[in-house]
């Protein structure tokens, strides 16, 4: 056998299923919404949390060694410059 | 049925060493992944900026219901090959070969879905390229166009990849079935599973971005 994978069980895996239809009907429902200015962070940010939720219990990186999360963390990190620095770029231009 | 090998190869220490390094390789893969998508959403990121409330009425004129229902698919189905690993673990072979063959079916149903979201946009003139009438009867055409040429390409992208998960997962299934994928040697399925994970990952971002940012007009 496999070594022990202890704290995910197929419990933890109901409860994240369960919690992602969740945040997708919320998210669903206030996309309806006037949201304005909101609308990028919350549905973006509610995307997030629910990528963390598979990240972390379906694909199992909580009790993954450090350097796959390290490997992933560099990815996601090098992502967030890249987007940061290019919008940054369009929005700061003047002509 | 024969049972596969439980001795770990030579230059690991351990099984479970030579289990974390497979899966260590599999997430470098992943975050290469990240960073592939994440071109894309980079650029939509860019043009959104430029053109807000044209990607908001550009996004209205999406297959809304279609395209949830793609995403409550996709989670279905990382539900059933986390399962699966969990009973692949435990020796339960057949629930575990079944669950990665719902999880196909569940992938295939993805991509039938997408072929109809693709022929009603085709039906309303908006054709990669920017080409339809569709294009015609909008103000900002070049932002519209932006919007539809990248949902084409990442959409595609990400179909290409629901379609190498289809493959894999009819090869994991039947290696699971005919007992060269053991419980002994669950971790290639665990590694398996991670790639359909991270497919459904970049879906949960692909989703709001195309569909659900629409200025909140309903």
């Amino acid at each position: 056998m496999s070594y022990e994978h202890t704290r995910v069980t197929v419990r933890s895996c109901v409860f994240t299923f369960i919690g992602l239809v969740v945040l997708t009907a919320v998210t669903f429902g206030l996309s309806f919404l006037h949201l304005g200015a909101f609308e990028v962070p919350v549905s973006l940010g509610i995307a997030g949390v629910k990528a963390a939720l598979v990240l972390l219990f379906f694909m199992e990186l909580i009790e993954e060694s450090v350097s796959s999360r390290l490997a992933l963390a560099s990815g996601v990190v090098l992502l967030a410059i890249l987007i940061a620095f290019a919008v940054a770029d369009i929005v700061t231009r003047t002509t | 049925m024969a049972e596969a090998t439980v001795r770990h190869q030579g230059h690991f220490e351990s099984l479970e060493r030579q289990e974390q390094a497979a899966k260590f390789g599999m997430w470098v893969f992943l975050a290469s992944e990240v960073l592939f998508f994440g071109a894309l959403f980079t650029l939509y990121a860019a043009y959104r900026v430029g053109a807000p409330r044209a990607f908001d009425d550009a996004a209205g004129h999406n297959t809304l219901f279609l395209g949830s229902t793609n995403t409550l698919v996709l989670l279905l189905s990382s539900f059933f090959i986390a399962v699966a690993v969990h009973r692949l673990r435990e020796g339960a072979v057949k629930p575990a070969a079944i669950l990665v063959f719902g999880t196909m079916g569940l992938a295939v149903l993805f991509l039938a879905i997408k072929a109809v979201e693709y022929w009603l946009h085709f039906e309303h003139g908006i054709f990669p390229g920017g080409i339809g009438h569709y294009f015609q009867e909008v103000d900002d055409v070049a932002a519209h166009m932006a919007f539809w040429n990248l949902y084409y390409v990442t959409t595609g992208l990400h179909a290409i990849h629901v379609t190498i998960g289809v493959v894999m997962l009819a090869v994991l299934g039947f290696r699971i079935r005919t007992g060269k994928l053991a419980p002994s040697m669950p971790h290639g399925l665990a590694i398996g599973a991670l790639y359909w994970h991270i497919v459904d990952v970049m879906w949960l971002f692909i989703w709001p971005l195309y569909y659900l940012m629409r200025g909140g007009e309903g």
